[in-house]
C-alpha cells in the first residue's frame, strides 16, 4: 500500500514537474536577426606651410650649390584610417627658377630643393620638378603621420646667373606641393 | 328557464375547455459548451535597411546622432485571457573587419520615444485581448571610430533579437 502511494506520488510529481519548470523558466517564442553593415574611408590630411617669410640673400653661403641650403616649408601627410591595402602616396614638387616680379628684369635663377624627414632621420633629398617623393602606407600600420621640410639651393647655373644678376629684392618662385595616391 | 339553460350550457363549455387544456408531464434541459481556445502569438523581426553606412562621415550614426534605423519586431496575439509578461532582448555582435571590431549600441523606438537599449532587454505586458506591440531597431556607433581603424567596406555587425516569456 506505502509503495503504491511512492509510486503515485513519484508519477505526479514526475508529470507536475515539467508544468512547473514551464511556468517559472522564461521559454523562447521567437528569434531573428538584423545585420549593420558599414564601412570606413581612409582619412586623409595634408597640409603645406611656409616656415618663415625671409627674403634670402641669394649670394649667401648658405645657398650655394655647396651649401645646406635654406629651409622655406613643410609639408605634413596625416592618414586616419589607414587603407587595409598597400596604398602609395606621392609628393611633387612644382617650381619655376626665382624671377623678379619687376617685367624688365629677365634673370632666372634656377634652383633646387632639398627635403628631409622632420625627425632628421635620413639626410636630404634633392628634388625638382621630375622627381617626386614618395611615401608608402601598408597594412596594420595605423595612424600615419609623416612631416617632411623642404630647403632650397640655388643649382650651379643658378648660382652662376645670380653672380651676374640685376641686385633686386623682388626674386620670388612660388612651390606647389602636389599629393597623389597610387 | 330560457336562461338558466343557456347558464348550464355555458358552465358545461367552460369545464370542457379546461378538461382540454395541455398538462405538462416532465421537463429537463440541455447544455451548449464552447471554447475559445488561447490564441496564437507572432514574433517577427524584419530588416527594412540593409544600406552599407559610413561609419566616419555619417551623422546620424556617430555617438551624439539620431541613430539610423535598421528593421523592427512586432509581437501579435489573439485571445489572450490574461496579461502576460514578455521580454525581448538584444544581442548585438559588434561591427568586425579583420581583427578590428567596433562597437555600437541598439536604439528602440516606440513611436517618437527614443529608449537606448543600455542593458539591451525591454520588457512589456501583453493586455487581455489581442495586443499589437511593435518597435522600430535602430544602431548607432557608442564611440567614433578611431583614427587606428583601417578603412574598409566590410565592417559587419548584427542584431539577434529573441522573445521570451516572463521578464
Amino acid at each position: 500500500m506505502k509503495k503504491h502511494a511512492v509510486l503515485m506520488l513519484s508519477l505526479i510529481f514526475i508529470f507536475i514537474l515539467p508544468s512547473l519548470w514551464a511556468a517559472t523558466t522564461p521559454q523562447t517564442l521567437g528569434s531573428d536577426t538584423i545585420t549593420f553593415n558599414g564601412y570606413i574611408e581612409s582619412g586623409l590630411y595634408f597640409s603645406v606651410s611656409r616656415l618663415a617669410d625671409t627674403s634670402y640673400n641669394l649670394l649667401s653661403e648658405e645657398l650655394q650649390p655647396e651649401g645646406e641650403g635654406v629651409d622655406i616649408g613643410s609639408w605634413t601627410l596625416r592618414v586616419d584610417n589607414p587603407p587595409v591595402t598597400e596604398t602609395t602616396f606621392t609628393i611633387t614638387y612644382t617650381f619655376e627658377p626665382l624671377k623678379s616680379t619687376i617685367s624688365s628684369i629677365k634673370d632666372e635663377i634656377d634652383f633646387i630643393l632639398l627635403e628631409r624627414p622632420e625627425d632628421e632621420s635620413s639626410e636630404p633629398v634633392e628634388r625638382n620638378n621630375i622627381i617626386g617623393s614618395q611615401v608608402t602606407v601598408v597594412l596594420d600600420s595605423g595612424l600615419s603621420t609623416f612631416t617632411h621640410i623642404f630647403a632650397a639651393r640655388l643649382t650651379t647655373d643658378g648660382a652662376a646667373t645670380a653672380m651676374r644678376a640685376a641686385a633686386t629684392d623682388t626674386y620670388q618662385s612660388d612651390i606647389t606641393v602636389s599629393l597623389a595616391a597610387e | 328557464m330560457k336562461k338558466r339553460l343557456i347558464t348550464i350550457i355555458l358552465i358545461v363549455l367552460v369545464s370542457f375547455t379546461l378538461a382540454a387544456e395541455v398538462t405538462t408531464v416532465g421537463s429537463g434541459s440541455l447544455n451548449v459548451y464552447g471554447s475559445v481556445g488561447s490564441g496564437t502569438i507572432a514574433f517577427t523581426v524584419e530588416q527594412t535597411n540593409t544600406t552599407r553606412i559610413d561609419l566616419v562621415n555619417n551623422t546620424a550614426i556617430q555617438p551624439t546622432g539620431d541613430g539610423i534605423v535598421l528593421g523592427n519586431w512586432e509581437f501579435s496575439a489573439s485571445n489572450q485571457g490574461s496579461t502576460v509578461p514578455y521580454t525581448v532582448t538584444y544581442a548585438t555582435t559588434p561591427l568586425t573587419s579583420g581583427t578590428t571590431t567596433i562597437a555600437f549600441e541598439v536604439i528602440e523606438l516606440n513611436g517618437t520615444t527614443v529608449v537606448p537599449q543600455t542593458s539591451n532587454s525591454t520588457a512589456f505586458t501583453a493586455p487581455i485581448g489581442s495586443p499589437l506591440v511593435t518597435r522600430d531597431i535602430a544602431v548607432r556607433l557608442i564611440e567614433t571610430v578611431p583614427a587606428l581603424a583601417p578603412a574598409a567596406n566590410n565592417y559587419n555587425g548584427s542584431i539577434t533579437i529573441t522573445l521570451t516569456t516572463g521578464t
